[in-house]
Parts: C-alpha cells; sequence; structure tokens
C-alpha cells in the first residue's frame, strides 16, 4: 500500500453521547487515509464539531474506538492526550480564539507556552517566519490581535495551527465569519500549508460551495441516517 | 514561568482593570498598617515627652487640655495663671519650676515665654548664635527656623492676635539671636523668648516715642504734677532695638502677669511630689501628672483605634469580596480562553496557575504599594506628630 492511502485515523464502531442531552453519535466505520483532505458538511447540532472533538482527544468515546496510526486515542491518559493534542493535532476555529492580550507572534506560539511537551528551539521560530511569510503576515508579527482584519486574524489562527507540525489539522467551520472573498483564500492557504506538510486536513462547513474543493466529503445527514437504518 | 509570564502580559494589558483592583486593595490596606505603625510610634512619643516633663501645673480645668498645652505647647482655652504662683514655687524652693507662656504664635509655630532655665532642664544646645538675652531677643528651634528659612541675625514677626483688632494690636518684630540643635521634640518646632518678651506681645508692657520731653501738642494732652498724659497719636515702637529698648516699661504688678503653665522639670520623685502638694494649696490651680493623663489619653486612643480598626476590617472584608467578584467574572469572561488552551494542550493546572498568578501578582502588588505607602505615610504622620499634637 502506498503511503498515500495508508489509513491513518480509523474509526470503528464509536458511540459518544452527552450526558445532558438525548444526542448520540455514532459512526460504525471511518477511515481517512494519510494526506487525505476532508470536508464534513451537515446541519447544526447534527455532530461534526463533537466529531472533531474526538479525533482531538477533547472528548471521549463512550464505546468504539478512534485511533491515529497505531496509536489508541481513546486508550490515552488526560496527559498522554494533552501532549498528543499539543503535538499532533493543529486545531482552526470559527471565531479564531486568539488571545487579544498576546501580539500576533506570541500566539502563534501560543502552543510552545502552554504545553511543556513542545519545545522551543531555532527551528520553531524558522518556522514561525517561514509560515508567517507563506500566509503574508510576517509585517504583522509584533502586531496586537485587535489590529488585525478578520481574514488576517484566521491566517494567524492558521500559523498556530500549523506551528507545531501536525500530523492531523480540524479546522471548525474557519470560514463562517469570513466574507467570500476571504473565505477562498483561507480555504487555499489551508489545504495548501496542509499538503506542504503532509498533513491530514478535516474541515467542517456549511458551505457547499466549498465542498468540491475537497477529495472526499462526509455528509452528516446522510451518515446518521444510514447509522439510524434510514436507506 | 509561563504561566507567570502569560499572568503578566494579560494584567499589563488590562492595567486599567489591574490599577483600579490594586488600588482598592492598596487602600483598604493601607489604613490598617498606617494605624499599626503611628499608634505604637505617637505612645512612645507621648510617653518619653510625658517622662521628661513630669508635672504640669496649671489653671483647674482639663487635665488633658493642661497636659498637651505644658509638653506640647498646645493651645489651650484653660485660664491663665499668675506670674506670681511661679514666684511662690521659686520661694519654696522649687529650683526646677519653670514659667510657660504660650499665646502667641509665628506662622503656625508656637512662641514660648520661658526663662532660660527651661533650656538647661531640657538640656538644649544651640547649633548657632546665643541664649535671649533681652527683650525682644528670641532663639528658634531647629525645625522653626528651618521652615521660616531664617537664622541667626533675621527678624521674625509675631502673628497679630487679630486682624480686625482696632486697638493697635501691634505685632512684635523679634531678633534671632540663636538656632537649637535638632532634638527630635516638639522642642525643635517653637520659638523661644524670655516671658518679658511674651508680656510685650500681649502689650502688657511696651516702648514708644518719649512724650516726657516732648511739647508736640499732638502727642501730649496734659502734664501735670502727677505725670504726662499722653494722645492715641503716640506710637508705640513695634521692634525692640538698641535705641527703643531703654523705652520699654511694663504697667502694673508682674506678679499678676499671665503664664499659662509652670513646668516642674526635676527627675526626683520627691519633688515632684512636693510641688504637687504644694500646688494643690494654691487656689485656683492644679498638678498633673503628665505619664499618668498621657496613659488615660492612650487608652481612650487605643478604643478608638480598635473601633477604627474593625470598620477597617470590615471595609477590607467588603473590598476582598468585590476583588472576588471582578476576578470571578473576568473568569466567567475569559472562559473561552481557558479552553481554547485547554485544546491546544494546556492542562487544567496550567490555566489554574496562571490565574493564580494574576491574582497573586495584584495582590503582591497591592501589599507592595500599601506597604511602601504607609511607610511614606508614617514617616509624613511622623514628622508632623508635633504639629498634630500641638
Amino acid at each position: 500500500m502506498c503511503e498515500k492511502f495508508r489509513p491513518m485515523i480509523k474509526i470503528s464502531d464509536l458511540c459518544f453521547g452527552y450526558p445532558s442531552s438525548t444526542f448520540r453519535l455514532v459512526i460504525p466505520e471511518w477511515t481517512v487515509e494519510s494526506k487525505s483532505q476532508v470536508a464534513i458538511i451537515g446541519p447544526s447540532g447534527s455532530g461534526k464539531t463533537t466529531l472533531l472533538h474526538l479525533l482531538a482527544g477533547i472528548l471521549r468515546c463512550d464505546r468504539g474506538t478512534v485511533r491515529f496510526g497505531n496509536r489508541l486515542i481513546n486508550g490515552l491518559s488526560e496527559k498522554q492526550l494533552r501532549d498528543f493534542r499539543a503535538s499532533q493535532i493543529g486545531l482552526v476555529f470559527q471565531r479564531f480564539e486568539l488571545i487579544d492580550y498576546l501580539n500576533v507572534r506570541r500566539n502563534i506560539l501560543l502552543p510552545f507556552s502552554i504545553n511543556h511537551a513542545l519545545s522551543t528551539d531555532p527551528k520553531v521560530v524558522n518556522r514561525l517566519h517561514e509560515l508567517a511569510e507563506r500566509t503574508g503576515i510576517t509585517s504583522l508579527l509584533e502586531r496586537p490581535i485587535q489590529k488585525l482584519s478578520q481574514g488576517e486574524q484566521q491566517r494567524v489562527a492558521i500559523c498556530r495551527a500549523l506551528i507545531t507540525q501536525p500530523k492531523i489539522v480540524l479546522a471548525d467551520e474557519p470560514t463562517g465569519n469570513l466574507d467570500p472573498e476571504n473565505k477562498q483564500v483561507i480555504v487555499d492557504l489551508l489545504k495548501q500549508q496542509a499538503a506542504e506538510t503532509d498533513a491530514i486536513l478535516i474541515m467542517v462547513t456549511h458551505d457547499v460551495s466549498l465542498v468540491s474543493q475537497f477529495e472526499a466529503t462526509v455528509d452528516f445527514q446522510l451518515w446518521r441516517q444510514v447509522a439510524q437504518g434510514v436507506s | 514561568m509561563d504561566a507567570i509570564w502569560l499572568a503578566v502580559l494579560h494584567i499589563r494589558y488590562h492595567w486599567m482593570r489591574t490599577t483600579l483592583l490594586v488600588g482598592c486593595l492598596t487602600i483598604s490596606l493601607l489604613l490598617p498598617l498606617v494605624l499599626r505603625q503611628l499608634a505604637p510610634k505617637i505612645q512612645a512619643e507621648l510617653h518619653r515627652r510625658a517622662k521628661q516633663t513630669p508635672l504640669v501645673i496649671g489653671s483647674v480645668g482639663s487635665p488633658l487640655d493642661l497636659t498637651l498645652h505644658g509638653l506640647y505647647f498646645r493651645a489651650s482655652d484653660l485660664q491663665t495663671l499668675k506670674f506670681g504662683n511661679w514666684q511662690e514655687f521659686q520661694r519654696k524652693g522649687f529650683e526646677a519650676a519653670v514659667p510657660l507662656h504660650v499665646r502667641f504664635q509665628v506662622d503656625r509655630i508656637p512662641i514660648v515665654g520661658t526663662h532660660l532655665e527651661y533650656f538647661q532642664f531640657r538640656k538644649l544646645k544651640l547649633a548657632s548664635g546665643e541664649v535671649f538675652g533681652r527683650l525682644g531677643d528670641c532663639v528658634l528651634g531647629a525645625k522653626a527656623a528651618d521652615e521660616l528659612g531664617l537664622n541667626v541675625g533675621d527678624q521674625v514677626i509675631s502673628n497679630p492676635k487679630s486682624f480686625l483688632s482696632i486697638a493697635a494690636d501691634y505685632p512684635l518684630r523679634m531678633n534671632v539671636v540663636g538656632v537649637l540643635e535638632y532634638v527630635d521634640s516638639p522642642d525643635d518646632l517653637a520659638v523661644f523668648v524670655d516671658v518679658k518678651t511674651a508680656w510685650v506681645i500681649e502689650n502688657l508692657g511696651h516702648g514708644h516715642q518719649d512724650v516726657i520731653g516732648s511739647e508736640d501738642p499732638n502727642l501730649v494732652l496734659e502734664k501735670n504734677e502727677q505725670g504726662t498724659v499722653a494722645s492715641a497719636a503716640v506710637l508705640p515702637f513695634t521692634e525692640i532695638t538698641d535705641q527703643s529698648i531703654a523705652s520699654f516699661h511694663f504697667h502694673g504688678d508682674q506678679s499678676e502677669f499671665p503664664l499659662t503653665a509652670i513646668l516642674i522639670l526635676s527627675e526626683e520623685q520627691k519633688v515632684q511630689d512636693l510641688a504637687a502638694g504644694f500646688a494643690s494649696k494654691l487656689p485656683g490651680l492644679q498638678a498633673v501628672l503628665a505619664d499618668k493623663t498621657v496613659s488615660e489619653l492612650i487608652s481612650v486612643v487605643f478604643q478608638i483605634q480598635q473601633l477604627i480598626l474593625a470598620t477597617v476590617i470590615f471595609v477590607a472584608l467588603a473590598t476582598f469580596s468585590l476583588f472576588g467578584l471582578v476576578i470571578g467574572l473576568s473568569l466567567h469572561i475569559r472562559k473561552n480562553e481557558m479552553e481554547t488552551m485547554f485544546k491546544l494542550g494546556a492542562s487544567r493546572g496550567f490555566t489554574f496557575s496562571m490565574l493564580a498568578a494574576e491574582v497573586s501578582l495584584i495582590l503582591v502588588l497591592a501589599m507592595g504599594s500599601s506597604f511602601l505607602l504607609s511607610h511614606f505615610l508614617t514617616d509624613l504622620l511622623g514628622e508632623s506628630l508635633y504639629r498634630w499634637l500641638a
């Protein structure tokens, strides 16, 4: 099997529910190959973000398994999960979730400040400049976050997600707060950066116009219907 | 270290909120700290001065007023006693009895009319110049000289009794003949004159143009065997000079002239007891044991201090509750930030230590600033302690 098609993420017999809700996410089987770029669509409340959180180890499934390569994610301890998330996962959020009291540089380097499994070395600084250059924010590195446009803020968030050279980039509606022009720029940027770093890109979106640009698409509505036995 | 650094960046970014919080906490910590530092200082000073001035004799009235007047030259509403009372003490052999006349000021500095023995008993030494030798001379305490910007050879004018006086109540221009060494006592902030100079200021003695040899009808109303009657046009001297000193004289019996207190500056218990006994026999007089009065004053002050402290603790509790509320609200606002950090790989312990560092930094800043401010305020209040007690 060539590397491109080696399964990297494998979900089997997954079942998850929130204690205070009747909602249940059930995924009998799902595989994502390395270097894949997958779009996830579906109505609000269908479990798209929950799936991203399960993949990132933020949530633990009630039943079943989530594997990353040979590693069983839901078998890891809390500390191992945090270290795994910090080193292997790059997260991009809809509202960017940048820290207002840090400037652009410190925001991008934040994962290194908050998790000691990651160590800062000269390579990290080089990578910061490289990413800033590729995303066009080199001149903004010392600027406060409030002085950036929405598009610039999302670029900073993408740099923060990629600074640790993650194996998986999970983007939760990263274009949700952007105008059409910036939407395309951000999607292009995410796809390009993920491709250049050989990372899997899984992006949740409501925007069906973007879906065609991805190699694979998962429609949560259909998926749930299948899981519930609806043909 | 990163948690502390992030906390520093956060409080620096929200500097207005931080300043407000630190300010509120500083104020609530400041008052008890100042009270705590200042109260023993005041107590020690009161006792020290009282021990140096064991017995104060004055007119019947408030013993506390008399004590503070005798010790700190505090203005008193007590009736005056007579110079003759002091003379009686002298006749009885109480050499340590020193007269005191404190009814006037230079700016806000008391003019202390006394005798040269006062310097001897108080062990006051001259830093420059000499002690007063004639009417109109004055010796300045070290701080008084400093505050008035005067030195030996300069002149100083007493405050008029009232700016509205129509009775030609002239202030007296006095010559500074000496400046005392700094002794850290109320004597530093006083203008010392001979008791007779104090009487001149009080218009009991005066000098004026020579009317006996004058034939000017504007100055002389009448001349007969009994003497010369001067007109109101005769100007009194407002300064005692070599030329005018001979014209200065007192009318009436000096033993009837006023004093405000008599200090018994002997350390001997026997002398103090005898003097107190003698004073009690003189009509209209009282003898006050300064240390006893001071102890009573301190016990009252201590009770008030406890009351203030209780109030302050209540206010501090309210302030700290508000601080807790602000931190709680801040945490609520920063919930997303904490969640993001967790999602990016931070442990809950890390975010907790970041918040704890932030709260600690604010508390440390508040405690540090209140500590420094309390020292500054205590020093400042301590410096003006004698003025405050006077």
